[in-house]
């Protein structure tokens, strides 16, 4: 290797950036040629005088001041309970055992509520046969009002199937690790 | 046993205040040491510390563990001192430390004797003076470079990650930096 091919993999080489055999012969090179030595030295003079004058101020400042003053900032930030029992979800994998129950929970008081509120009760005649008479079920449900801390709250409803779908969402994409830009 | 980061991060997110004190605790000093080179006198640095950790309290939902979440606080503090500096050029203000021979804010540490190796004492306030005024000069996207790499020694993967930005702009941006600085502090180191 010569000085022209070694220069540019100077600053490489200083912070271990090359692969093994280039490290090797950059190395065997500098040792050998004082130009290149002294290029990778004055490298290290910067990297130390920058490193040792921070260290020197970081060691100045009070950083007993830190976290009380993050205490105070964020203790009025809420957690949203929505963010919260996402998170004990995801924790106890839940989403899974629980989803069928639910729905079947949910289905049973909708019927409830329904049968209760029509105030309809199938009788069922001598003549009839003895099975339960299946009954079109209205199951439009009514939204009176919403209450949530999320940013964005859309409801859906699909005809078709008369469903009705609630769909909170309280994350804003910041990208891939979310922060904001 | 001390928590990992991320078992910090999970209690975080639900709310824990002590967990993320910890987190705060743990590295408060690495920030304020991006933050110092960032901004120009120690009370801003104290500022943008404590903003820094304020703003991972408020995001740290966001954070989904794709990389370490120290790298995580590097891009905010970075951001945020990028940030800060464009507002100061556009309201430029009377730095309250600038450097001055003969007292600067290195404090009374002047060695005794002289040294062979200047840069190996750079309590001295000279050199240190000189390295600051060197940096503040810098682009904030150099700066920021300078800083991760020197200072806390984060690699060109790392620091790519963190200013989002390609591993040939950093070396490029590494390379103008430190050109820049040894042209600087070439009569004192």
């Amino acid at each position: 290797m010569t000085c022209r091919d070694v220069s540019g993999l100077l600053p490489l080489f200083f912070d271990g950036e090359l692969e093994a055999r280039q490290m090797r012969a950059v190395a065997l090179h500098s040792s050998r040629c004082a130009e290149c030595e002294g290029e990778l030295r004055q490298i290290e003079r910067v990297q130390d005088a920058v490193a040792a004058t921070l260290s020197a101020r970081v060691d100045e400042l009070d950083l007993s001041q830190v976290w009380p003053a993050v205490k105070r900032r964020i203790g009025t930030i809420r957690v949203p309970w929505t963010q919260r029992l996402r998170l004990w979800s995801e924790e106890h994998d839940v989403t899974r055992w629980i989803g069928i129950p639910a729905l079947s929970a949910a289905a049973a008081t909708a019927a409830i509520v329904f049968s209760l509120s029509s105030g309809s009760v199938t009788s069922v005649t001598s003549e009839a046969p003895q099975i339960a008479e299946v009954l079109p079920v209205d199951n439009t449900a009514i939204i009176d009002s919403l209450d949530s801390s999320a940013e964005n709250v859309a409801v859906l409803n699909e005809p078709e199937t008369n469903t009705t779908v609630l769909w909170v969402n309280d994350d804003t994409d910041y990208g891939s690790e979310g922060f904001p830009p | 046993m001390e928590r990992s980061d991320n078992e910090l991060v999970r209690a975080s997110r639900a709310g824990d205040a002590d967990a993320f004190r910890e987190l705060v605790e743990r590295y408060q000093r690495k920030v304020a040491a991006v933050a110092l080179g960032m901004v120009h006198n120690r009370d801003d640095a104290l500022e943008l510390t404590q903003e820094t950790f304020i703003k991972a309290f408020e995001n740290i939902n966001k954070f989904k563990g794709e990389s370490s979440f120290y790298t995580w606080l590097y891009r905010i503090v970075v951001n945020l001192g990028i940030d800060f500096q464009r507002r100061e050029r556009r309201h430029p203000t009377i730095a309250l430390e600038t450097p001055t021979l003969g007292g600067g804010e290195l404090g009374d540490n002047l060695p005794s004797e002289p040294s062979f190796e200047p840069y190996r004492n750079v309590r001295s306030r000279e050199v240190g003076d000189r390295v600051t005024q060197a940096i503040n000069e810098l682009t904030p996207d150099h700066k920021a470079v300078i800083l991760l790499r020197e200072v806390e020694g984060l690699s060109y993967d790392e620091i790519s990650r963190v200013m989002q930005c390609s591993k040939g702009t950093v070396m490029s941006r590494l390379h103008y930096a430190r050109k820049k600085l040894q042209g600087r502090l070439r009569d004192v180191l």
